[in-house]
């Protein structure tokens, strides 16, 4: 396919759709990061005494802390001084009490991305805790949540309202010195979601939160903390979009999950935030640490990621099998294009008996993008009859993207067993041939193509995401032919 | 920290004192070859577990005793290293003890035309420019301790060299054997290979201890296959319980040429297997295959590294491991796909038996590409022996541990079954077999 090279080229120059600023303004702590920005941020938030020293420590911690080399990533130098770490939209200084409380522009920076707020809270059922920047300014749904008995508000409201789950919870799954980006943010979070969903309680509808970035140069510090109580279920979805900017803007998020025996939570992600131009100039940096703890016996934590956005993703989402019989899945699919780089996997780790884990992997890189994916699945000595099974396949589009493969596997028990397989491979011109033959055009062929070879994971994602997800692949890979 | 540095340090001093002795220490580029090398070694130190490649297999308990370089005039009876030879296998033979050759263990026949077989030290008091192309044709890797230690000793070892079109005519058996009694002694052999355009050999090293005493085997072999020449290789090591072996080997491929691998790990309480191979030629094919069994506290870690730099090369690797008592296996497979190396064929493959409650299993294959028009897969698979085929065989009347035993070796013959040499082939599987009989009653069965 002579010609494709250059189709390919000009599909690949494809701009960033979602790219736009809201005009808002903002009320921003000056670039710079020390104790008294932290306490800053803490009086801002009412915050108590104890939050104020947790943030403390981690921020010393993170002082004695380098940042991380290890993955394959090439990042330029990121000046933590020059960055704001706190950042809230004016308008929240009363508190919006409604959606006609929020300012008209924010909303319409949603109707820009295709998210009527009420319409699709209303239509799909899906409670909206949106997160504009650090401040959350609508919340809906909520009366019907609290008839469940189940909490789901902005991380700041819960530190106001349930200081004494915060206080148990919080850092328990990531502790402030797990690592660098983790510490940083343990410091300088500022708001987040926090879901609890009590004893025996299947949550009715599906909670989502939308994150986007917007004042420039602000560093986005988001903490989520979900809690399942024994027997209960709940899935919760994520989903990014974020203006055109130049500046590579920081973005350290935690994400702590506590399942409890017999609980199991269903956590999903399509993330597109801004992945730089053509030239690799720009775009988010995304460093998140997500990890699951299946606490009780019985308990499941899933993970299921579309990751189409970012200049660069540093992303492991985690699950600690503690809990006997207690299962772990992670369904992926990382799509890079241009400059983009991804490293990012998973990490199982079986520590209970009969625990069980899914991995399900798929990279696709196309331009000159670098795609990776690494990942632990540990077998602890306790963890007798534990099984894994890993599954990671690459498809790489042009001559100039890379795939790589890391895996690590490490077994201290005899009946644990575990599985990895991976595979890297091209579009086949056969393949597309055989469409073409029968009157499909060359896009459509790899746009089936592509959504055949990620089928296992949009599977895995709720409906309203799933179509979603699938526009936002196509969308970054039309016309991509190898 | 600094017990090691001194050890380090130590190590050099020696190097340098020594210097002077060596074979060729008056040729100026074997000399500054030697003293950058010892350079690189006191600055890199032994590896950490800090470092990703050493991250599974921690050396401290080596760098922590001092084993002497200084050669030693040790005489052996010749009855002593008959077990270790390979009584239906016709081959060239060439013992080292201690990595010093030794001519009247040794027996090289008549060799074909073309062909030079002789014992390192002598080449490089004689004809040192000839080992150029080894030292020459690419930069030293100076991050690595254990090749840069070797380099800086740079003593004795074999040198092959084929001319265009030759065949050695026999296999060449490479016996490297320990002794310890009088000194901790290290061992640092270098081989170095070259085949020419269409010349094919046979070379199997054996690396075997004499008695109980602790040594330490830095071994290091290099292989430069020309155009469509082909090498098999194999490696047995079966050093005892106390030893360390460290070894490292390296293969540069030219176009069709053609590489196979077999590799034993049985002995040593630690044991590294390093095997890198840059496929640098179009159509150049590997096939590298080990076993490595570990009992008791053996450590056992398997690297290997296989570079497709040019269109069209083939690569295929497959490594088992069998893991009883406290021992633990690792292994890490790499796979690099230069974005030239178009049509690359790549597959690797691990599987690991754990026999065991205490045994352990690290296993790391990796796969990193940068082309598009490729085929590159890897597996690995980590488990015990499968309870339906123990049930199959004990429903037949076998006793438990007969069945397992048996089990394991059909788990492990499989790789014995690849190796196109088969004297060698049996006399390692009726070893495999003793060694499983220890643990189970295999021997009433066969």
């Amino acid at each position: 396919m002579p010609s494709s090279t250059e189709e390919l080229q000009s599909h690949l120059r494809k701009d960033y759709e979602h790219g736009f600023t809201t005009d808002v303004e903002s009320d921003t702590l000056p670039p710079g990061l020390d104790e008294d920005v932290i306490r800053h941020i803490s009086r801002m938030k009412h915050e108590p005494d104890f939050l104020l020293e947790w943030r403390l420590e981690a921020y010393r911690h993170w002082l004695t802390q380098r940042e991380p080399n290890w993955a394959k990533l090439n990042i330029a130098p990121i000046d933590y001084q020059a960055i704001s770490y706190y950042s809230a939209p004016k308008t929240q200084a009363d508190g919006p009490k409604s959606l006609d409380e929020v300012d008209p522009k924010l909303l319409e920076t949603y109707e820009k991305l295709g998210i009527p707020l009420e319409e699709r809270a209303a239509l799909a059922g899906v409670a909206v805790d949106a997160v504009f920047d650090s401040v959350s300014v609508a919340t809906t749904f909520k009366d019907k949540l609290a008839k469940e008995g189940i909490i789901f508000c902005p991380f700041s409201e819960a530190v106001q309202e349930h200081p004494e789950l915060i206080k148990r919870y919080l850092g328990s799954v990531v502790p402030t010195t797990d690592n660098y980006f983790a510490s940083l943010n343990s410091a300088v979070f500022t708001d987040g979601s926090f879901v609890y969903i009590p004893k025996g309680v299947r949550c009715p509808m599906e909670l989502s939160t939308y994150f986007r970035i917007n004042a420039a140069n602000t560093g986005q510090f988001e903490r989520t903390l979900i809690i399942a109580e024994a027997g209960s279920y709940v899935s919760y979805l994520e989903g990014c979009t974020a203006p055109q900017r130049d500046e590579n803007q920081l973005h350290a998020a935690v994400v702590e999950l506590v399942a409890m025996e017999d609980a199991e939570i269903k956590y999903s992600t399509v993330q597109n935030w801004y992945p730089g131009d053509e030239n690799g100039v720009g775009g988010i940096y995304n460093f998140v640490t997500k990890r699951g703890d299946c606490r009780g016996d019985n308990s499941k934590i899933s993970w299921t990621q579309v990751e189409t956005g970012s200049a660069i993703t540093w992303k492991y989402p985690s699950c600690l099998l503690r809990g006997d019989n207690s299962i772990g899945e992670f369904h992926s699919i990382a799509v890079t294009n241009h400059h983009q780089q991804a490293d990012t996997g998973t990490k199982m780790v079986h520590l209970g008996k009969n625990t069980r884990s899914t991995i399900v992997s798929k990279g696709i890189s196309a331009g000159q993008a670098q795609n990776i994916y690494r990942g632990l699945v540990h077998m602890g000595k306790n963890a007798s009859s534990a099984r894994n099974h890993t599954r990671c396949d690459s498809l790489l589009m042009g001559d100039r993207c890379g795939a790589h493969t890391y895996p690590y596997m490490e077994v201290k028990n005899p009946s644990a067993r575990v599985e990895h397989e991976a595979t890297t491979s091209r579009i086949g011109e056969d393949q597309l041939f055989y469409c073409q033959q029968r009157g499909i055009s060359e896009e459509d062929a790899v746009s089936m193509i592509v959504n055949g070879f990620c089928k296992e994971v949009f599977r895995e994602l709720p409906m309203e995401f799933a179509v979603e997800a699938q526009n936002l692949l196509a969308l970054s890979l039309e016309g991509s032919v190898g | 920290m600094n017990a090691a540095a001194d050890m380090v340090a130590r190590y050099c001093a020696e190097l340098a004192s020594i210097a002077p002795t060596l074979p060729a220490a008056e040729v100026p580029w074997i000399q500054q070859t030697r003293s950058k090398a010892r350079d690189d070694f006191a600055r890199l130190g032994f590896p950490t577990r800090l470092q990703e490649a050493w991250h599974y297999t921690n050396v401290g308990t080596l760098q922590r005793r001092f084993f002497s370089l200084a050669s030693t005039d040790i005489s052996i009876d010749p009855k002593a290293i008959e077990p270790f030879l390979y009584t239906d296998l016709d081959c060239h033979q060439l013992v080292f003890v201690n990595s010093i050759y030794a001519p009247a263990l040794s027996t090289i026949g008549t060799l074909p035309s073309g062909v030079t077989l002789e014992n390192l030290a002598t080449t490089l008091a004689q004809t040192p420019q000839q080992l150029e192309p080894f030292f020459h044709s690419r930069e030293q890797p100076a991050d690595h301790a254990f090749n840069a230690l070797n380099t800086a000793l740079l003593h004795d070892g074999t040198y092959l060299h084929l001319a265009p079109n030759t065949q050695l005519d026999k296999p060449l058996h490479l016996l490297f054997l320990s002794v310890g009694k009088a000194e901790e002694h290290c061992a640092q052999p270098r081989n170095l290979i070259q085949l020419g355009t269409g010349s094919q050999a046979v070379v199997l090293e054996s690396y075997h201890s004499l008695d109980d005493a602790a040594c330490f085997t830095n071994a290091c072999s290099q292989v430069i296959l020309e155009a469509e020449a082909t090498l098999h290789h194999y490696k047995l090591q079966e050093e005892n319980q106390l030893s360390y072996h460290i070894a490292s080997l390296q293969v540069q491929q030219a176009q069709r040429s053609h590489f196979e691998s077999h590799l034993l790990s049985l002995g040593a309480t630690l044991a590294r297997h390093e095997l890198s191979v840059d496929l640098n030629g179009e159509g150049a094919h590997c096939s590298l295959n080990g076993l490595y069994l570990g009992g008791g506290r053996q450590h056992v870690d398997c690297h290997t590294e296989v570079r497709h730099m040019q269109a069209g090369a083939d690569s295929r690797q497959i490594y088992k491991g069998i893991l009883d008592g406290r021992a633990r296996g690792v292994f890490n497979g790499q796979v690099y796909v230069h974005p030239q190396a178009q049509k690359s064929n790549a597959e690797q493959s691990n599987h690991n038996l754990l026999l065991s409650n205490d045994a352990e299993a690290d296993t790391k294959p990796e796969l990193e590409i940068y082309a598009d028009d490729v085929r590159c897969s890897h597996g690995a698979t980590v488990g015990q022996l499968d309870d339906d085929m123990l049930f199959y065989l004990r429903s037949r009347g076998l006793p438990e541990d007969a069945a397992r035993g048996l089990l394991t070796l059909g788990f492990a013959r499989d790789l014995l079954e690849r190796m196109p040499l088969k004297p060698v082939a049996e006399q390692l599987e009726k070893k495999l077999i003793e060694i499983l009989s220890q643990s189970h009653g295999l021997k009433s069965l066969i």
